[in-house]
């Protein structure tokens, strides 16, 4: 018979094992012996990723037992750095308490990929967007994006990168910021049904939204949406152009295009020069998508 | 004259003393702190104390990986491919490679075997990963007790127990049992 030497390690090594674990099997380790039995309470990373496709009633049947095993079982005094919600069916009643929960922990990192649960009396959407520990946000939300109302202002002092997906930009994005460390933004606003009649609004949302975020270095937009709404307003002849945003410190702006409409060439270059005249170190990426 | 290539000199658990190159050496933060801060290992007489979990054959592994990783000039895919090849030990002594490398501060290194560690023991069986790393079962007879036991609360409740309102304590096997199945 060998030796245990796995469960010689500290508990700081064989919890830094487990980070690298998904967080259903380091939660499983519990049960291999005494000595594993009460680590995974304390694992600063717990990402929940379901298997792809789940049908709604099972996926909320398996997020409740993931929420009560973190709400219950978890312990509560070690800080949590990371949580990972992927492809996440919900409730949004037990949405709103383990982003409370996380909020409470001084969560670090957070990703919210959810496709339902999100409500507009949610308590914990503002709360998220006042963080004072997150240093990085990942919020998707399919389907029922038109309910989310972001709030108008944003401060999250040690907030780095900011992606938004699915966010309804018809009404006023964030216009007063408290985003210094803010370096990388991804935005991929969604709109309400048909945009064109609103694209003087979000366009003019979303540009002034890139004047407060002055300090950022890569700014992408993924979906090229907010792009395409964008060219659609500057194609307008009677619409008034604000003034470009003034990205100082801008060192890449990524475009990926998947454009439902032809738009040239020409007209992309025109919108990148727009928007990037107060940027003199800004490197250009833009993908055509199929 | 011949330039002196400089030496450090290490002494390892075994009480054994060898001399390393100084720049090699040097990768690793707990060596380099002895050599700047505290001027030692520059003669056998004052040789370097290793952590107890550096052994001789510890050391010339991880002095393996960081002669590799010290070489300029190589693509990221090199590096990786070495990195892959170089975890593909025994679960013995990736295990005893961690906590030397650990007790050295050699973080990449450590990443790289925790990450190696984590990809054994993830998707397997319980009774697989014992197997593997010969871990007691010394917990079963519990789990088999706690099976029958079904945790009914509602979330409220246990959200309720967070909040310090409820006095009861449940056991994390309870919950487990329903948690991802």
């Amino acid at each position: 018979m060998g030796r245990d030497m796995i469960s010689e390690l500290p508990d700081t090594l064989l919890l830094h094992i487990m980070s690298f674990m998904n967080t259903k099997y380091a939660v499983q380790t519990c049960v291999l012996s005494k000595r594993w039995n009460h680590l995974c309470k304390r694992l600063i990373n717990l990402t929940y990723s379901p298997v792809p496709n789940l049908p709604k009633k099972i996926g909320i049947e398996r997020f409740k037992k993931f929420a009560s095993w973190v709400l219950s079982s978890r312990d509560h005094s070690c800080s949590l750095h990371n949580l990972g919600l992927h492809l996440c069916w919900t409730e949004p009643e037990l949405l709103d308490k383990i982003i409370k929960y996380a909020l409470f922990c001084n969560v670090q990192q957070l990703i919210l990929d959810v496709y339902s649960g999100f409500r507009p009396d949610f308590q914990s959407l503002p709360l998220i967007f006042c963080s004072q520990s997150l240093t990085s946000l990942e919020l998707s939300i399919a389907w029922n994006y038109a309910l989310i109302v972001l709030p108008k202002s944003l401060h999250m002092p040690v907030l780095k990168n900011l992606h938004l997906q699915g966010g309804s930009a018809t009404h006023e994005l964030f216009s007063t910021c408290n985003l210094s460390f803010l370096e990388a933004v991804n935005i991929d606003v969604s709109w309400n049904g048909r945009w064109a009649e609103k694209s003087s609004i979000i366009s003019s949302n979303i540009m002034r939204w890139l004047q407060v975020l002055a300090n950022v270095k890569k700014l992408t937009f993924t979906s090229g949406y907010p792009f395409q709404i964008m060219l659609h307003d500057f194609s307008n002849p009677i619409s008034v152009r604000p003034e470009p945003p003034s990205l100082v410190r801008l060192e890449s702006l990524k475009v990926v295009k998947h454009f439902s409409v032809d738009v040239s060439d020409k007209e992309v270059n025109t919108l990148v020069e727009y928007l990037l005249r107060g940027s003199p170190m800004a490197k250009v990426h833009i993908t055509r998508m199929a | 004259m011949k330039m002196m290539k400089p030496y450090v000199w290490l002494q390892t658990s075994d009480d054994s003393i060898q001399q390393v190159e100084q720049e090699i050496a040097m990768f690793c933060p707990l060596i380099c702190q002895e050599i700047i801060q505290k001027g030692m290992g520059s003669s056998k007489n004052c040789a370097i104390c290793l952590p107890q979990q550096v052994s001789p054959a510890m050391l010339s592994l991880i002095l393996d990986y960081c002669r590799f990783h010290q070489v300029p000039g190589r693509s990221n895919k090199e590096r990786k491919s070495y990195d892959e090849k170089f975890v593909r030990i025994d679960t013995e002594r990736l295990c005893e490679l961690t906590s030397a490398a650990d007790s050295l501060q050699l973080k990449p290194l450590v990443d790289l075997t925790s990450r190696a560690l984590a990809r054994i023991i993830e998707g397997k069986t319980p009774e697989e990963i014992r197997d593997i790393f010969h871990l007691p079962d010394d917990l079963t007879e519990n789990v088999e007790v706690e099976e029958e036991h079904v945790d009914d609360r509602s979330v409220d409740d246990l959200l309720s127990f967070i909040n310090g309102n409820d006095g009861g304590k449940l056991n994390i096997l309870t919950i487990l049992i329903f948690v991802f199945t």
